[in-house]
């Protein structure tokens, strides 16, 4: 599939979206590449399943919420540079030595790709399914929706609602719940900021 | 207006004009307005960790079903392996049989056979030796081994203990059940007139038993 119609693919609705994952995850090539990043320093699968994960993860929320994003070379290049940093990014964590890290062959950090994944901080993690929980899945959807820029008609569409009208309403509603709840945890709002 | 209809606009800065002044002085009154706009950020923020969670859940989803059908195949490669190798151990094992141990027991079969020469089967001689004829009839015309030998046995005159065992001998070698034929087979000695046949059974008995 060439790397556009991906693009729309996953942006389309949620059904389109995990056949894409599915056809993802089932990637020899991309399997490959990422056992080799990751093999470098650990060999332990629970390692390589969690940054393979996560790599996946970064690509398709940066495809839904970057309406500019621009992948340069082809899907694999992008997607061992997301796994090369969530890497490099988990070693650090781990507090892993710099001259350790230095002697790893290839193992230099992509620079025009960011890692921003809220829910590798297991806190905030924690403090999302905590607010899920609390959410129905109706707000859930639009609020995801609406934080990856959709229009609102876009999303009208996607969740089955009459019109645009109708998830402005919802969508309001559903914010208003959340900052409710984060004017009761002033630590929850701090720790998002952060 | 509909002041929640332009929030995104108004935290984004592209509100102005006269919709900027009316949605500011809706908010300046407005508490649940002024609550969102306040937590604006955060709600963006949590909102868009929902959907890396929803995204997670979609990835971990495809993860499992992978696992599982990598799992099955793996399972039936087994399963495919196990009955290969079973397959052809039963293979080998029919053709040594066929080509081995067959090929020995039709060998010594037709070696057997190729030494084996019947005797004169006693089927017609003089009224004294009735019994002997009746056990020779039951024995060539109704292939029944067990009742020739019963009649034979039945027959207690001393004269025809050691002749009657003789052709019950004969009878089992016929049959080929060489360790029946030894169990009756009477020594050259005791029986003159047969002393060469006895010794030729007892050759086949050295090379077949």
């Amino acid at each position: 599939m060439v790397l556009k119609d991906l693009m729309v693919e996953i942006k389309s609705s949620k059904i389109r979206r995990e056949k894409v994952i599915t056809m993802l995850y089932a990637d020899k090539k991309l399997r490959n590449g990422i056992k080799k990043i990751v093999r470098i320093d650990q060999n332990s699968k629970s390692h390589f399943d969690e940054i393979f994960n996560y790599t996946l993860v970064q690509f398709l929320k940066n495809v839904m919420e970057k309406e500019d994003l621009v992948i340069r070379e082809n899907i694999y290049s992008y997607l061992f540079g997301i796994a090369r940093n969530l890497h490099l990014m988990k070693l650090r964590k781990e507090k892993r030595q710099p001259q350790e890290l230095s002697e790893n062959e290839n193992l230099t950090q992509a620079d025009d790709i960011t890692i921003d994944l809220k829910i590798m901080n297991s806190e905030k993690k924690e403090l999302i399914i905590k607010v899920l929980t609390l959410m129905g899945d109706q707000c859930k959807n639009i609020l995801m929706y609406w934080s990856s820029d959709y229009r609102m008609k876009e999303i009208a569409e996607m969740l089955g609602y009459k019109n645009e009208s109708s998830v402005r309403k919802k969508k309001f509603d559903c914010m208003k719940k959340l900052s409710l709840y984060m004017e009761s945890h002033p630590v929850t709002a701090q720790m998002l900021q952060e | 207006m509909n002041a929640y209809d332009y929030i995104d606009d108004y935290m984004e800065g592209s509100l102005n004009g006269d919709l900027l002044r009316q949605f500011e002085s809706i908010l300046s009154e407005d508490a649940e307005l002024q609550l969102v706009v306040k937590n604006y950020k955060g709600v963006k923020q949590l909102s868009s960790g929902m959907l890396e969670m929803d995204l997670l859940d979609e990835v971990n989803a495809a993860g499992v079903a992978y696992n599982n059908v990598g799992e099955s195949k793996g399972l039936l490669k087994k399963g495919i392996i196990f009955l290969v190798l079973s397959a052809t151990i039963v293979v080998a094992c029919i053709v040594i049989k066929n080509r081995f141990i067959d090929t020995v027991d039709s060998n010594s079969n037709k070696t057997f056979a190729s030494l084996y020469q019947e005797p004169i089967w006693p089927v017609k001689r003089s009224s004294a030796d009735t019994i002997l004829q009746y056990a020779m009839y039951e024995f060539l015309q109704k292939d029944d081994i067990e009742a020739a030998k019963l009649l034979l046995q039945t027959d207690t005159l001393t004269d025809n203990i050691i002749t009657n065992r003789y052709w019950i001998s004969e009878m089992y070698l016929k049959k080929r059940r060489l360790d029946s034929t030894a169990l009756y087979l009477p020594k050259a000695e005791s029986m003159p007139i047969k002393a060469e046949r006895i010794k030729v059974i007892e050759s086949y008995l050295k090379e077949f038993r």
